[in-house]
């Protein structure tokens, strides 16, 4: 099919999930982490990258999955004038879907909101889960936001 | 040539325009001098110096106009002269409403020459209710004191400024001239003129001579002493003068005017008659030294001083900075390949690499900076203006002016500190009564201050007022809607606080001339994010309220301190560190509960980082390792688990996620590409002063 819209598949548990081929900048081994104190738990640490310093989100934990010790792979995702390495269990592929063949996703897809999906639809290779991506990573800056003015102000 | 017409041929509208920047640079310069020098005037501080200093601001003012064709700024600056000129010859200090007049006259300047700025010639007309004040005022003034001190009158004959009819000078005093002026002394000529109708003439001049010796030395007279005696002159008497003191021409001019029938003394700073006489089309930057009613004591004629800037745009500033970023980096990158080599020559090259990297780095840096003096000058007139007009005697002081700012960010600063000085004057500062009944001193203080942190800048404006009525913002809250009263009620202080920076907040019991005009603190907050800083608050009812403006510092190189906090590196700014120590049980102490170091002779709070950041503490066995960190007027130790030394480093700045995080000021990369977070030691400082306990946990 070379019509459609291409999408990196990845894994993350047991689902199978997409995101638009132009958010990701690259795909990486996980280089090694540095972590940062006072950070949520899914804020895994930072990383040097060809210059650059990037933080890193493990995607399992921010889903609330448990997170996988397993050979892990690192996509570099830019959302907004951020970039941030996202952590996944492993990249597959990129494929092109046919955009009208996208569904609204359920309340609860793979164990994730609605709210961070675009929408689901049916592969050869089965369910493909669409990530809204800018919701994920938005969502996910503000509690980190919320976290340090919560510890800034001495509230336990 | 009228740089005005667009006819030009495009070579030389290049060189009007520079000229124009120039003129428009010094102009600015002087005006922001004349109001400074007006202020020290009305609050009686060496007033003839001020009034020497205002009349010489407003007759270079009036020269550089000329010179670019400016009639109306010349005209205008002209008139200003001459009120300064008859002020100088009067005993009294001038009245208020001469002082309102002249700020007045200063803003209209400025905004004469914002007008300039924007569409590069002068205004058709300028305000004609001033410029008939101005015209009135210095008839009066004129009328007023008779002609005790005249300002040469040079309105409609420009060229003849230079008063050529000065005596030449004898060849046998020109030794003693140079010498004089060698040494520092102000020489010149002191011009008398008697009353034509004088009887005595003989007797008048030797009251002069006699005078004018009292002050100064006179090394020659013309006519010569023997027909001044005698009476043997038309109506001017000249004396070649040398003093020390600087402000002899004052002094000259006064005592020489002090005796009966003398109509008019000047005193012309000695100007070598080699020089190009004045003419029209004269660099305005001459005019100043070529004739003056007061010697220019000053030294450095604005020539010379122009000739040692350049101005440059800043993304040129910013792409040179940028290169020296990269020369550090590559240059620590080559030092950890070479971080084993035994040749003794490749070490010192690198050495001496990495000192020049850092010499360039830093001038290129301080390129961007200005200090913050260039700011905190601007407003004594504001506060001056704000205390007239809510009747409210107020007191502006100052710190930090060293403190360096980039110059991109000095505009948008200025505003917010406009708002932040106005808010406190007219709701921090109590009325009048209410100070007394409270006990405190009748002036309202308001206090700025800088200093930077090496990775922000801050600056704060206090008062020492009421402080925040906490009730009171509660209750326009709940009145606004935005909260219900329970809710409100719950508020601590500092989230009350926060309210103050919703847009359409005011406090204002009676919504005021000064600060009720809906701008509020919502804009500040908004222009200060537009940097990439933020604002706080602090207040003590009773005491008093503290604004903070939190700057990013835009340095992209720092030199830092490393250390190791558990086996992570981190980066202290050594712009913050004063010192790293070993600490033994000896030097510390215990103040509630919490160790202390004694640091020559304060107690300097210990912030243990390993237990804050990792709960494995640093402080196990002594001695300890401590950092100890200067933050504005404040210190604070960083205990440490190892020092490693000083490196320069690139600083990434936080976004995003790691925005933030208090402690964390920014991030580098180090030679063998690992990862240091940059410590805001400020935070530091904040995290001791929070009681043992507060913070969940990370104590105990």
């Amino acid at each position: 099919m070379m019509e459609g819209l291409p999408v990196v598949v990845f894994d993350l548990g047991t689902e199978r999930y997409g995101v638009p081929v132009e958010q990701v900048l690259a795909v990486e081994w996980v280089p090694p982490i540095t972590p940062i104190p006072h950070t949520l738990p899914f804020i895994v640490g930072v990383v040097s990258l060809r210059g650059s310093i990037l933080p890193v989100i493990d995607l399992r934990v921010r889903f609330g999955f448990p997170r996988s010790g397993d050979s892990q792979q690192m996509m570099v995702v830019r959302t907004g004038e951020v970039e941030v390495g996202l952590i996944v269990d492993a990249v597959q592929d990129v494929i092109r879907i046919d955009p009208d063949a996208v569904e609204p996703p359920p309340a609860l897809a793979g164990g994730i909101e609605a709210a961070y999906l675009r929408g689901v639809l049916q592969t050869e290779h089965g369910v493909l889960v669409l990530l809204n991506l800018d919701r994920v990573l938005t969502d996910a800056e503000q509690r980190q936001v919320a976290e340090v003015q919560r510890r800034a102000s001495g509230v336990s | 040539m009228d740089w005005r017409d667009g006819t030009a041929a495009g070579g030389e509208n290049v060189e009007t325009d520079r000229y124009l920047t120039l003129f428009l640079d010094e102009a600015s310069d002087l005006i922001q001098a004349f109001g400074d020098a007006l202020l020290r005037y009305e609050r009686g501080e060496e007033r003839d110096g001020q009034l020497a200093e205002l009349f010489r601001i407003a007759h270079s003012l009036k020269g550089m106009s000329a010179t670019m064709g400016f009639h109306a700024l010349a005209d205008a600056t002209h008139r200003m002269e001459d009120i300064l000129g008859a002020l100088r010859g009067q005993a009294v200090p001038a009245s208020p409403e001469v002082i309102d007049l002249l700020f007045r006259s200063a803003d209209v300047l400025e905004q004469t020459l914002a007008h300039v700025r924007a569409t590069g010639r002068e205004p058709d007309a300028l305000p004609g209710d001033w410029l008939a004040l101005l015209t009135q005022t210095s008839q009066r003034l004129a009328g007023a004191e008779g002609s005790a001190c005249a300002v040469p009158s040079d309105k409609r004959d420009g060229a003849r400024e230079v008063a050529d009819d000065v005596p030449m000078c004898p060849d046998e005093a020109q030794g003693v001239v140079a010498a004089a002026q060698e040494a520092g002394m102000t020489v010149g000529w002191v011009k008398v003129t008697i009353d034509p109708a004088c009887q005595l003439k003989g007797a008048r001049a030797v009251l002069v001579h006699r005078a004018v010796s009292g002050v100064a030395e006179v090394l020659h007279c013309v006519p010569a002493a023997e027909r001044m005696e005698n009476g043997d002159y038309d109506d001017t008497l000249w004396f070649l003068v040398a003093a020390g003191e600087d402000d002899a021409a004052e002094r000259l001019v006064t005592a020489a005017s002090s005796v009966a029938e003398v109509s008019h003394a000047e005193f012309r700073a000695w100007a070598n008659r080699q020089r190009e006489s004045s003419s029209p089309g004269d660099t305005p930057s001459s005019s100043p030294t070529s004739d003056g009613v007061v010697a220019s004591t000053a030294g450095t004629s604005a020539q010379a001083v122009r000739d040692q800037w350049l101005r440059v745009s800043v993304d040129k500033v910013d792409a040179l900075m940028q290169w020296c970023g990269e020369l550090v980096i590559q240059r620590n990158r080559l030092a950890t390949l070479l971080a084993d080599t035994d040749d003794e020559d490749v070490r010192s090259v690198l050495d001496r690499v990495g000192h020049i990297a850092q010499a360039l780095q830093e001038t290129v840096n301080s390129l961007r900076m200005v200090r913050a003096e260039v700011l905190f000058r601007r407003f004594p007139r504001m506060v001056r203006d704000l205390s007239r007009q809510l009747q409210k005697p107020l007191e502006l002081e100052w710190y930090g002016v060293e403190t360096e700012l980039d110059r991109t960010v000095i505009d948008d600063v200025f505003e917010a500190l406009v708002h932040l000085i106005r808010n406190a004057a007219d709701h921090g500062i109590e009325p009048l009564d209410q100070r007394r009944a409270r006990g405190k001193p009748e002036a309202g203080r308001i206090t700025l201050r800088a200093y930077s942190t090496g990775q922000h800048v801050r600056i704060e404006v206090q008062d020492d007022g009421g402080g925040i009525d906490v009730e009171a913002v509660r209750r326009r809250a709940v009145e606004r809607g935005w909260l219900d009263p329970v809710a409100a009620a719950r508020m601590s202080p500092e989230e009350t606080y926060e309210l103050l920076f919703q847009p359409g907040f005011s406090t204002a019991q009676v919504v005021s001339d000064v600060s009720g005009r809906g701008v509020g603190l919502d804009a500040v907050r908004e222009r200060v994010m537009a940097l990439g800083g933020r604002v706080d608050v602090q207040s003590e009812p009773g005491r008093g309220t503290l604004f903070r403006i939190h700057l990013p510092s835009n340095r992209t190189v720092l030199s830092v301190l490393l250390v190791h906090i558990r086996s992570q590196v981190y980066a202290l700014p050594l712009t913050s560190v004063e010192e790293a120590v070993l600490a033994g049980v000896e030097d510390l102490q215990t103040v509630h509960g919490r160790h202390v170091y004694r640091f020559k002779d304060a107690l300097v709070p210990i912030v243990d980082m390993g237990l804050w950041l990792y709960d494995a503490p640093s402080c196990q066995a002594y001695p300890w390792r401590l950092v100890i960190c200067r933050v504005g007027d404040r210190q604070v130790a960083l205990a440490v688990d190892r020092v490693l030394g000083q490196q320069e480093v690139a600083n990434h700045p936080n976004a995003g996620y790691l925005a933030g995080i208090d402690w964390l000021a920014g991030l580098t990369t180090l030679g063998d590409g690992s990862v240091a977070f940059i410590v805001d030691p400020e935070a530091c400082l904040q995290h001791a002063r929070v009681p043992s306990g507060v913070r969940g946990g990370e104590n105990g």
